[in-house]
């Protein structure tokens, strides 16, 4: 091949590229319809991708979808962290006309009763809560307690002995004081060990005599020597039949959980009902059906009255349980605060005292931090740009590679047609990769 | 053995062995551009992978991981600048050769070594890691603790030249990962007010701001450099003779050891892999192989690059089986557990045995992988050097604001990364080490946590640290650790004024 097939051939895949993009670009836009939903619907996860909430939802998503029960799809949003605050106040500010809502457990309920976050029932609009996961409560095989009453007599015998490994401030700890409360005298010793996982690994290392683990962990990990003592539920469940409910045991605590379907406050009525029945077919459909039951989920789905006579019970629950730290722990803050001041002056003295021996190294090297500073400017006008919602993605990226490009190869006239392809290549090719394949949102 | 079979499974389908062929690809690539690192592409691919099967993820990432430790010698031979800070030893004396004429001896001696390096460590890491795994339910919170203690300890005094500055830097890490939530009482804590602190800061942003943008901001001041590369012409000479292999066996099973013993210590990786080996191979040495040492030595070449890969697998041996990364970039595969709703710790043998079987399966392939395609393809992936670094740039930082928005689409994160960004570039200018922070911002929440359940566990007394035989031996190592230096210092000191 000559020299100019050669890059005839590599530009004309370039621009083969770029025109697909742009092509998945228009028609995005096209392909509005008429009625509710007209676009696609975005759930926001307040938790990080493959989690048991993330799970969950995008079972349903993968149900709608396939079944076609909503003539639009539906897109997952993760927005992790802040105890769930951040996905909450997301949705809490978000438009309220039905493309947005949130699914969170009862762990947004947990969080206003005690103060953790500002975002409460009231400041949504609730359609459905939707498939119910239930918890145990274990104890290991070797242990000296294999019954709830002989547990919870030696917590009264000996109160805040007994180490109760939960997630502090989160439904497990919530849970774990309504059993304590149960028992007039009785107490436990709370560890927080984070996250089901931690618990298991602490209870079969015998640092910790009990825990609660979700029914879908505990079916997976009864081999390792564990042990379910009670179910917080209501009645017995077909998957685990030998398994007492508290209450049966004279302990009443129930703490099943469900995933709530929250609009923003001021979603039109008529919306939220269209929703609450697509949720009602959804819980019907096979796959859901399938994969419930893998999950050791209840496909069970409560709306209308039930629900709000449900998230007023569970709120008075929760208002009545103080879940206070019971000792004193070290104050990080001022202990790293303290390092690094002692370690600014240790680096300094060392600094002043090789400071004499240093011989400079001389570079023939001129830097160019007129580059350097130059383009973290570009870059910061970019962010400002799509952060301040001027520019959507697409153009203040090819905005941001075209003159960053031309600045870097000093207005090179060869680079051009090159800095251009690439511009058009990121904007429109990574807009298609992050919404198309990856439905992640741009700015 | 079902776990072994869903492993094996996903790795040598079509879908599995196209993402070994690209990460490994990707990853020499990378690895072979100076200025651009593993640990950098890696954190700007974890981002891509949210919306993948967990499994697949891992068999790109592994493999990204094998590439860019792997891909360094080439620049480093041809080019006397590391790829990687990983090969910087081999810079010593694959250079050397290159230019007295034998550049493709050079790079086969650093290639074949790269092989073996990773399979002796592969080795190690399956028949260690589960062992370790089942005995380390029996390690408590604050076994958990006094180990973390250790690794700060270990990267602060053995990573960097200056040891306070180190600390500095470490001690600045546990600072950033405190803003957010408490995990132990559930309040907000160091947030000024800022809603959008209160999930604390992500480990994504941080990461790519500390390795990527103040890496893209050292190389555009750096832009005008000239760049010769010794070009390879004859392609023969790269394979190990018999000969070879009688000659390096002892080398190569010496610092494959080395390396992997290091890459098992929490928090310190591949770069110090390769100069313990190299020192080690230059020590015991014979006189007149010793003086090679620096001028082209095919004995340093070896012992450098086997070390280098055989840490990989070293570290990756705490990773899966006690969730505690034993290198910058397993830090980040470790968030990138996370991120997939994995629990790294003891467990995730039981809880997820396919995902360990895959971490392991997917090394040993891109392993044999990149050795094959180190063989073919080593004098082009030598062109890439050369590509217009002016076009580079912009490119990589419209893929790190990306990568920083997309894990939760606020443009919080973007400006962490920024403001990152900024400071590992202050850090760079004021010789501060960037790795003691990176590993600090990690390991302080898993220290805290541990540290908390352990006081909660204990009613508050610290007792327990000193009582727990495990958690001794990990508290008087970490003194020993700072003794030592402290006290060379301080003989080397008062010697010199007297």
């Amino acid at each position: 091949m000559t020299q100019f097939q050669k890059s005839f051939l590599k530009h004309g895949c370039i621009v083969g590229v770029i025109l697909f993009s742009v092509f998945q670009y228009v028609k995005l836009g096209s392909s509005l319809g008429e009625e509710y939903p007209r676009k696609p619907i975005r759930v926001v996860v307040p938790f990080q991708p493959g989690g048991g909430s993330d799970t969950f939802v995008r079972i349903v998503q993968k149900a709608i979808n396939d079944d076609q029960l909503m003539p639009q799809p539906m897109m997952v949003v993760n927005k992790p962290g802040g105890g769930t605050s951040i996905g909450s106040s997301y949705v809490k500010d978000a438009r309220p006309d039905g493309y947005t809502v949130l699914c969170l457990h009862e762990a947004l309920m947990v969080a206003k009763s005690n103060g953790q976050s500002p975002n409460g029932p009231d400041d949504y609009e609730v359609a459905a809560a939707t498939g119910e996961f239930g918890v145990v409560v274990l104890v290991s095989n070797e242990s000296p307690y294999q019954n709830l009453g002989d547990l919870m007599e030696a917590a009264k015998a000996q109160p805040e002995t007994l180490n109760f490994g939960i997630n502090f401030n989160t439904p497990t700890h919530f849970s774990a004081i309504m059993l304590e409360n149960t028992l007039q005298g009785a107490r436990f010793r709370f560890v927080a060990t984070g996250g089901g996982a931690h618990r298991l690994a602490g209870v079969m290392g015998g640092h910790l005599d009990v825990i609660i683990l979700s029914i879908g962990e505990y079916v997976r990990f009864k081999e390792n020597g564990l042990k379910a003592i009670a179910y917080l539920g209501e009645e017995r469940l077909d998957s685990i039949p030998d398994i007492p409910t508290s209450a049966e045991l004279g302990f009443p605590v129930f703490s099943a959980n469900l995933h709530y379907w929250w609009f923003p406050k001021g979603t039109d009525a008529s919306i939220v009902n269209y929703f609450a029945d697509v949720m009602g077919k959804v819980m019907q459909s096979e796959y859901m059906l399938q994969r419930t039951e893998e999950l050791q989920i209840l496909p069970r789905i409560i709306v209308g009255d039930a629900l709000s006579q449900r998230i007023d019970d569970r709120m008075e629950a929760f208002g009545k349980i103080n879940p206070e730290l019971r000792i004193e722990l070290p104050d990080f803050e001022v202990w790293t605060i303290g390092f690094v001041l002692l370690f600014i002056v240790l680096a300094l003295v060392s600094h002043f005292r090789s400071e004499q021996s240093k011989v400079d190294t001389v570079s023939t090297l001129r830097l160019r931090y007129d580059f350097a500073f130059g383009a973290l400017a570009m870059t910061i006008v970019y962010v400002l740009l799509m952060g301040l919602g001027i520019l959507p993605f697409i153009w203040a990226t090819i905005l941001f590679v075209v003159i960053a490009g031309l600045f870097l190869t000093g207005l090179d006239k060869r680079k051009w047609i090159s800095v251009l392809e690439v511009a058009l290549l990121m904007s429109f090719g990574l807009h298609f990769v992050f919404t198309q394949l990856f439905t992640i949102d741009l700015p | 053995m079902e776990a072994i079979q869903t492993a094996s499974a996903y790795i040598f389908s079509i879908q599995g062995m196209m993402l070994v062929v690209i990460g490994t690809i990707l990853g020499i690539t990378m690895g072979a551009i100076p200025g651009l690192t593993g640990a950098m592409l890696i954190a700007l691919t974890l981002p891509l992978t949210f919306n993948m099967d967990p499994i697949n993820a891992f068999i790109l990432l592994i493999s990204m991981y094998v590439g860019a430790i792997s891909g360094g010698l080439i620049t480093a031979t041809l080019l006397r600048m590391p790829g990687t800070p990983a090969s910087i030893m081999t810079t010593m004396d694959g250079y050397p050769m290159a230019q007295a004429g034998r550049p493709g001896r050079a790079l086969g001696l650093g290639i074949t070594a790269s092989f073996v390096g990773g399979c002796i460590s592969w080795l190690f890491l399956i028949t260690l890691s589960r062992p370790i795994a089942l005995y380390s339910t029996k390690l408590g919170p604050f076994d958990f603790f006094a180990l973390v203690l250790l690794a700060l300890v270990l990267i602060a005094s053995i990573g960097g030249k200056s040891m306070s500055r180190a600390f500095l830097s470490a001690s600045l890490g546990v600072l950033a990962s405190l803003p957010g939530i408490d995990k132990a009482t559930g309040n907000l804590r160091m947030t000024f007010g800022f809603e959008e602190l209160n999930g604390g800061l992500k480990l994504l942003p941080v990461l790519i701001g500390m390795f990527a943008i103040s890496q893209v901001i050292s190389d555009l001041t750096r832009l005008e450099e000239k760049i010769t590369i010794i070009p390879l012409k004859r392609a023969r000479e790269m394979l190990f003779s018999l000969k070879d292999w009688k000659d390096q066996a002892v080398n190569l099973v010496r610092s494959s050891v080395i390396g992997t013993w290091v890459g098992i210590l929490p928090g310190i990786g591949a770069n110090i892999g390769s100069v313990s080996a190299y020192s080690a191979a230059k020590s015991l040495a014979k006189p007149e192989e010793q003086e090679k040492f620096g001028k082209g030595s095919e004995t340093a070449i070896v012992a450098s690059e086997c070390a280098n890969n055989a840490t990989i697998g070293g570290a990756l041996i705490p990773l899966v089986s006690l969730g505690i990364p034993g290198s910058v970039v397993d830090a980040i595969l470790l968030g990138g557990l996370l991120i997939h709703g994995l629990q790294p710790g003891p467990l995730l043998f039981q809880q997820n045995p396919e995902m360990v079987y895959t971490i392991m399966g997917s090394m040993f392939v891109s392993n044999v992988f990149m050795f094959l395609f180190m063989l073919v393809a080593v004098k082009h992936i030598a062109k890439l050097a050369s590509l217009p670094r002016s076009l580079l740039m912009p490119v990589i930082l419209v893929f790190c604001i990306i990568g920083s928005f997309a894990l939760s689409t606020r443009m919080f994160d973007v400006w962490t990364m920024v403001f990152f960004g900024l400071l590992g570039f202050a850090f760079e200018r004021m010789k501060i080490p960037l790795a003691p922070f990176v590993i600090g911002f990690i390991l302080a929440p898993i220290a805290e946590e541990n540290l908390q359940a352990g006081l909660m566990a204990s009613s508050g007394s610290f007792l327990p640290l000193i009582q727990r035989p495990i958690s001794l031996i990990f508290v008087v190592s970490s003194l020993v650790l700072l003794a030592v230096p402290l006290y060379k210092r301080f003989k080397y000191g008062r010697s010199k004024t007297s």
